[in-house]
C-alpha cells in the first residue's frame, strides 16, 4: 500500500480507478469545480449529468490533466494524478472529447493508430501488438471495414465511433466519454452505448458525460448530478432523476415517467 | 492495410533529384552533356584531381572538370540544400501551426535576416569588410528574431500558437521597416541589399555547401524523429496531450529545428520565398498529410524545386541572372492564390 498522509483516503482510493477528493479547478481566476468528490470503479458506467456550464467537461479535463487542479486531490489507480507523466497517464486513461475534429486527409486506421501513441516507442515505431490492439478497437466499435477511408468522408456516426476506437486503442483502465452520442442517430446512439457497456464489462471504469438523461438512465449504474461545479446528487438513476431535483438543477419543470427500463425525463413544454 | 509506403516515393524522388542535378549541372554558358558531367564527377571522385597529360584533349577535359567541379556542382548542390532546408522547415511549421498556409518565415526569420544582412552590407562596406560578415549576420538575425518572438509569446512553459503568430507578424513588420530605412539611408548600396533580399545562389561555393550541410542534416533528423508526433498534434493540442504527447516540448523542438534550417538557408542564399510554403503543400496534395512521408519528401522535393528555379534564374536572361527569389515567387504566388481559393471555397 502506498504511504500517505491520509491513510484512510489512500485505502479507499485503492479499489477506485479514478477518484476525486474535494477537487477545485477552473481556468485562470474563474473557478468551475467547487470541491467535487467522485469515485469510479472498474466495471461500472457512471453518468455525469447536469446543465450546460455545470463543469462536466472541465471535470473530464481535470481527470486527463489538461485542466490544472487548484485544490484537492485526484487519484488514478490509487496514485495521485500529479505523479503521472503524460504518456503514463494516457496508457491508463483515455478521453473521447466532445466534437473532436479529425485532421483531413488521414485514413481511419491512421487516426485509430494514433491511440497507440502512449504505448509506441518513438524510435522503434508500432509493433504487431499495436496493430492487434488497433484492429480489436476497430472491431469493437464496428469501424473495421472503414479502415482505409479518409476521415473527411465519414458520416457523423462513423466519425464518432472512430474517435471511440482511438480511445479504446489506448487500452485504458478509465474511459472518459464527453457526450459521445450527441451527433448520432438512434441506432448509433445504441451502438456506442452498448460499446461503452461492453468495455465496462471487461473491467474498465467508464465515465459518461450525457446531455440525454434518458440514455444515461438506461446505460449507467450510477449518475452524478452536477450543478454549478458541485455534485448535488449521486446514486442509481431512478433515485437521482426526480422531478424536483431536476427542476432545481436545470431551472425548468420536468416530468419523469417510470418505465420498466428506468425513468424517462421530458421537459414540460 | 492503411500503411502508406515511404520507401517507394522517397527512392523515386531521390532518383529524379539525382537526374535533375546532373542535367542542371550541364546547363550554362558552356553546355555539357549529362554523360560528360557524370564522367567529370567520376574522375573527381575516383582520382580527386584533374587528369594529367598534355595536348588539346586533356586540356578540354581539364576545362570541363573545372567548370563542373568549381562552378556548376557547388551551385546545384547549394540550391538543392537550400531547397531541402526550406522544404523541411515549411513541413515542420505547417505541422506545428496546423495550418497549410504557414511558412518558414512566419516567425520573422526572413525579416530578421534581411535587417541584419542589410546592416552588414551597408556597415561592412563602410568598414571595408565587403560581403564577408553578411552570412553570419543573416543567420544570427534570423535566429535571434525567432527567439525574440518565442520569448514574447510564451506563457511560462507553454507556447500558445495565436500569440506566437501575432508576435511573429509584429516583430517581422518592425524589422522590415528597419530594412526599408537602411535602404533609404544608404542609397548607393541599395542595389546590393535588394539583390541579397531577393535571394541568389550566385555566390555558391563548396565552403557554403559545407556550412549549410550540418544544420540541414540536424534539422532533418529532428523533424523526421518528430513526424509521428506531428501527426498526433493534428488532432488538436488538447487531444494530443490526452494521448500522452508532450505538446509544448514538441512545438518548441519543431520551431527550433525549422528555424535552424531556415536561418542556415537564408544566411547563404538570402530570402527565397514560397519554397517552404509551396513544397510541403504539393507533397500533401500528392501523397497525403502524414508527416512520416511529408517531412522527408518535402526536403527532396524542395531540393528539386530549388534546382529547377535556379536553373531558370541563371538561364532566361543569360549571361545576366534573375534573383532566384523572383523565380520562386513567380511560380509560387499563383499557386498560393489557387490554394487560398480552394481553402475559402466551401
Amino acid at each position: 500500500m502506498r504511504a500517505s498522509a491520509d491513510g484512510s483516503r489512500a485505502a479507499a482510493a485503492d479499489d477506485a480507478l479514478l477518484r476525486f477528493d474535494d477537487v477545485v479547478a477552473g481556468y485562470g481566476r474563474r473557478t468551475v469545480l467547487h470541491g467535487v468528490d467522485l469515485t469510479l470503479r472498474g466495471g461500472e458506467v457512471v453518468g455525469l449529468i447536469g446543465p450546460n456550464g455545470a463543469g462536466k467537461s472541465t471535470l473530464i479535463g481535470v481527470a486527463s490533466r489538461v485542466v490544472p487542479l487548484t485544490a484537492g486531490t485526484a487519484w488514478v489507480e490509487g496514485r495521485p494524478l500529479a505523479s503521472y507523466g503524460r504518456r503514463e497517464l494516457a496508457r491508463r486513461l483515455a478521453v473521447v472529447p466532445q466534437a473532436a475534429p479529425l485532421p483531413e486527409g488521414f485514413l481511419v486506421v491512421e487516426v485509430v493508430r494514433m491511440g497507440r501513441t502512449p504505448h509506441v516507442d518513438a524510435w522503434r515505431g508500432p509493433r504487431q501488438v499495436d496493430e492487434d490492439e488497433v484492429e480489436r478497437a476497430m472491431r469493437t466499435t464496428g469501424v473495421w471495414q472503414l479502415a482505409d477511408r479518409p476521415v473527411e468522408q465519414l458520416s457523423g456516426g462513423e466519425w464518432q465511433r472512430v474517435v471511440l476506437a482511438r480511445a479504446l486503442a489506448q487500452r485504458p483502465a478509465v474511459l472518459l466519454l464527453d457526450e459521445p452520442t450527441s451527433h448520432l442517430d438512434l441506432r448509433y446512439q445504441a451502438e456506442v452505448l452498448m460499446a461503452a457497456r461492453t468495455v465496462a464489462a471487461a473491467g474498465v471504469g467508464v465515465l459518461l458525460v450525457a446531455h440525454d438523461l434518458n440514455l444515461a438512465a438506461r446505460v449507467c449504474d450510477r449518475v452524478m448530478l452536477l450543478t454549478d461545479g458541485r455534485v448535488v446528487a449521486e446514486g442509481p438513476p431512478a433515485r437521482v432523476l426526480s422531478p424536483e431535483r431536476l427542476a432545481r438543477a436545470y431551472l425548468t419543470e420536468v416530468d419523469v415517467f417510470d418505465t420498466p427500463r428506468g425513468p424517462v425525463v421530458v421537459p414540460r413544454v | 492495410m492503411g500503411r502508406r509506403r515511404l520507401a517507394t516515393p522517397l527512392l523515386a524522388s531521390i532518383g529524379a533529384l539525382a537526374l535533375l542535378l546532373v542535367v542542371a549541372a550541364g546547363v550554362g554558358s558552356v553546355p555539357i552533356p549529362a554523360g560528360e558531367v557524370l564522367a567529370a564527377v567520376g574522375r573527381g571522385v575516383w582520382r580527386g584531381v584533374a587528369p594529367a597529360g598534355i595536348g588539346p584533349e586533356a586540356e578540354a577535359t581539364r576545362v570541363i572538370d573545372t567548370i563542373v567541379w568549381q562552378i556548376r556542382l557547388p551551385r546545384v548542390a547549394l540550391a538543392a540544400l537550400v531547397g531541402a532546408a526550406l522544404g523541411l522547415a515549411g513541413a515542420g511549421f505547417q505541422g506545428v501551426f496546423r495550418n497549410p498556409l504557414a511558412d518558414p518565415y512566419l516567425l520573422g526569420a526572413a525579416s530578421g535576416a534581411g535587417f541584419a544582412a542589410s546592416l552588414a552590407i551597408v556597415g561592412g562596406g563602410a568598414f571595408g569588410l565587403g560581403m564577408l560578415g553578411v552570412p553570419v549576420a543573416a543567420f544570427v538575425g534570423a535566429a535571434a528574431t525567432v527567439a525574440l518572438v518565442v520569448a514574447l509569446a510564451r506563457r511560462g512553459w507553454s507556447l500558445p500558437i495565436v500569440p506566437l503568430v501575432l508576435a511573429g507578424v509584429v516583430v517581422g513588420s518592425c524589422l522590415a521597416a528597419g530594412t526599408s530605412f537602411v535602404l533609404l539611408a544608404a542609397r548607393e548600396q541599395a542595389a546590393g541589399v535588394l539583390t541579397w533580399l531577393l535571394g541568389s545562389l550566385a555566390f555558391a561555393s563548396w565552403a557554403r555547401v559545407g556550412t549549410l550541410l550540418p544544420p540541414v542534416l540536424l534539422a532533418a533528423a529532428v523533424l523526421i524523429a518528430a513526424a509521428r508526433s506531428l501527426d498526433v498534434l493534428q488532432l488538436g493540442e488538447r487531444a494530443a496531450a490526452q494521448l500522452g504527447l508532450r505538446v509544448e516540448g514538441l512545438k518548441l523542438t519543431v520551431v527550433a529545428a525549422g528555424t535552424l534550417a531556415t536561418a542556415a538557408a537564408v544566411s547563404v542564399a538570402g530570402v527565397i520565398g514560397f519554397v517552404g510554403l509551396l513544397v510541403p503543400h504539393a507533397v500533401r496534395l500528392a501523397l497525403g498529410p502524414d508527416h512520416r512521408r511529408l517531412v522527408p519528401l518535402s526536403a527532396v522535393w524542395g531540393a528539386g524545386f530549388m534546382v529547377l528555379a535556379d536553373l531558370v534564374a541563371r538561364t532566361v536572361i543569360a549571361p545576366a541572372e534573375l534573383p532566384v527569389g523572383v523565380v520562386t515567387a513567380l511560380v509560387g504566388a499563383p499557386f498560393f492564390l489557387l490554394l487560398l481559393r480552394r481553402r475559402v471555397a466551401p
